[in-house]
């Protein structure tokens, strides 16, 4: 799955997520290095920033787990949208547009979020939404999985609030 | 390290569970804590840090069955309870840390300090960076994954990362460069998961190479140092000076400042500041990271 060159770690496939920040405030600024034949590359676009609160997409089977991310994230200034599999989330997404983070548990019915991931990096206007995987998988082999399929940042449940933050911060979306 | 910060203690002030503190434990008890701490450390506990020793302490006084702390002041007064003592240190003074804690040092270090010392130290191929109060080693490790992902031509070069910590026992949890899954959670990228460490069981470890860059050495910044401490290009210092007594603070920068050259950098807490102290240090600012410079 993972290539070693020399001292760099690439997927054969995907986009590496790193993260950078020019203004918080106004842009969220998301570097992706891709592998081509020259090593890699790095690729820098801009995600624009409403003018009005962050938005999140919290989706979790779990009502009591959705509702506790959603309080965290409301704490910290955004509004929260809710999805119970991967195919709601889907749809919250086409009802409300790209989100400034989505938070996506892995097991689920219907579309799990692994699944969930692959279909958002497919579609054009969401590819570049950053996204958190928030997970009981715990296994190297799970989280390479979710880094292949272009997830941003990864959390393991049990989490707490100070733990999000700080991924937001490498995403540099942070509060 | 030597003091968590305020913010990360699990019972806040004002919180019910602090006011109970307060109520159940003696003053007396308190006061010879904080003597203690004070004595071995240079560490001023104030009273309203009362929930901080009752936090601190339970499991201690739990894995002594023991009833109360009460109980373990009188263990801390029997002749032979030296190393009690010290572990009662310990439990006060070492800091919880994340990877990439407040990522500015990070970015800066990554995006200016570094570039701009490889090129003043070409002739030289050196380079000194010290790592204090780095507790379980999430500092120093996020120090020498920056070095081995974005400077790898750094190879060649003589690269001392020095880690040093008031505690022994929590310098050797630092070598193992073990974590839990607490730990991993806390601000490390996913892909420096999965490059630099392996799993076992529920216990992740930190890839050898890394682990072998750092010197990891017990100090305690309150004595003079030791005497064969090299000059430092980049000293981190950061979450350590705020429960110092503004004196001592100044007596620890004039230390830090002498082992440090014309042209190094300094770092300290995101709460921390040189400012109306007697030391001569310059705040830069470096991208969205503070840090600090001699002044001659």
């Amino acid at each position: 799955m993972f290539a070693l060159n020399g001292n760099k770690l690439e997927p054969q496939f995907a986009i590496v997520p790193s993260h950078s920040i020019e203004n918080p405030i106004t842009l969220a600024k998301v570097s992706a290095g891709i592998p081509s034949d020259s090593g890699p590359v790095t690729r820098t676009f801009t995600l624009k920033k409403r003018e009005n609160p962050m938005q999140a997409l919290v989706i979790d089977d779990s009502r009591s787990i959705r509702r506790v991310i959603c309080n965290m994230m409301r704490e910290m200034g955004y509004e929260t949208f809710e999805a119970g599999d991967g195919l709601e989330g889907l749809a919250q997404l086409d009802s409300h547009g790209v989100m400034d983070i989505a938070m996506v548990d892995w097991n689920m019915p219907e579309m799990n979020g692994l699944e969930f991931i692959r279909a958002v990096r497919k579609r054009p206007e969401y590819r570049d939404m950053p996204m958190m995987m928030v997970t009981t998988e715990t296994e190297m082999e799970n989280i390479g999985q979710a880094f292949m399929a272009g997830v941003n940042e990864y959390v393991m449940k049990p989490f707490d609030k100070g733990m999000i933050i700080e991924k937001l911060q490498l995403l540099g979306i942070g509060v | 390290m030597y003091a968590r910060e305020k913010t990360t203690d699990p019972v806040p002030k004002g919180s019910i569970r602090f006011m109970s503190s307060v109520a159940t434990l003696d003053p007396q008890a308190f006061s010879f804590i904080s003597n203690l701490v004070r004595r071995k450390s240079a560490i001023i506990l104030e009273s309203e840090k009362a929930y901080l020793v009752e936090s601190r302490l339970t499991p201690v006084v739990r894995e002594l069955g023991l009833l109360n702390i009460s109980e373990l002041v009188s263990e801390l007064q029997k002749p032979g309870s030296q190393s009690l003592n010290q572990r009662v240190v310990e439990a006060m003074t070492t800091n919880e840390t994340s990877f990439f804690r407040d990522i500015h040092p990070f970015t800066a270090l990554k995006d200016k300090i570094l570039p701009g010392l490889i090129q003043r130290r070409a002739k030289e191929k050196s380079i000194t960076i010290w790592s204090n109060a780095c507790s379980s080693g999430q500092e120093p490790y996020t120090i020498a994954m920056v070095l081995a992902e974005h400077f790898p031509m750094l190879k060649n070069w003589k690269i001392r990362l020095i880690s040093s910590d008031l505690s022994n026992r929590i310098l050797d949890k630092a070598r193992l460069g073990v974590f839990n899954q607490t730990e991993i959670n806390r601000g490390l990228p996913m892909n420096y998961l999965l490059k630099y460490f392996t799993k076992e069981g529920g216990q992740w470890t930190i890839r050898e190479d890394i682990r072998k860059m750092i010197e990891f050495r017990e100090l305690n910044l309150v004595e003079p140092f030791p005497a064969l401490l090299p000059k430092m290009d980049i000293v981190f210092l950061r979450n350590v000076l705020i429960y110092f007594s503004p004196e001592t603070k100044t007596e620890i920068l004039k230390k830090v400042q002498a082992v440090m050259h014309k042209d190094s950098y300094l770092f300290l807490g995101g709460s921390e500041t040189t400012m109306n102290l007697n030391v001569r240090f310059e705040r830069e600012q470096i991208g969205t990271a503070v840090c600090y410079r001699p002044v001659a």
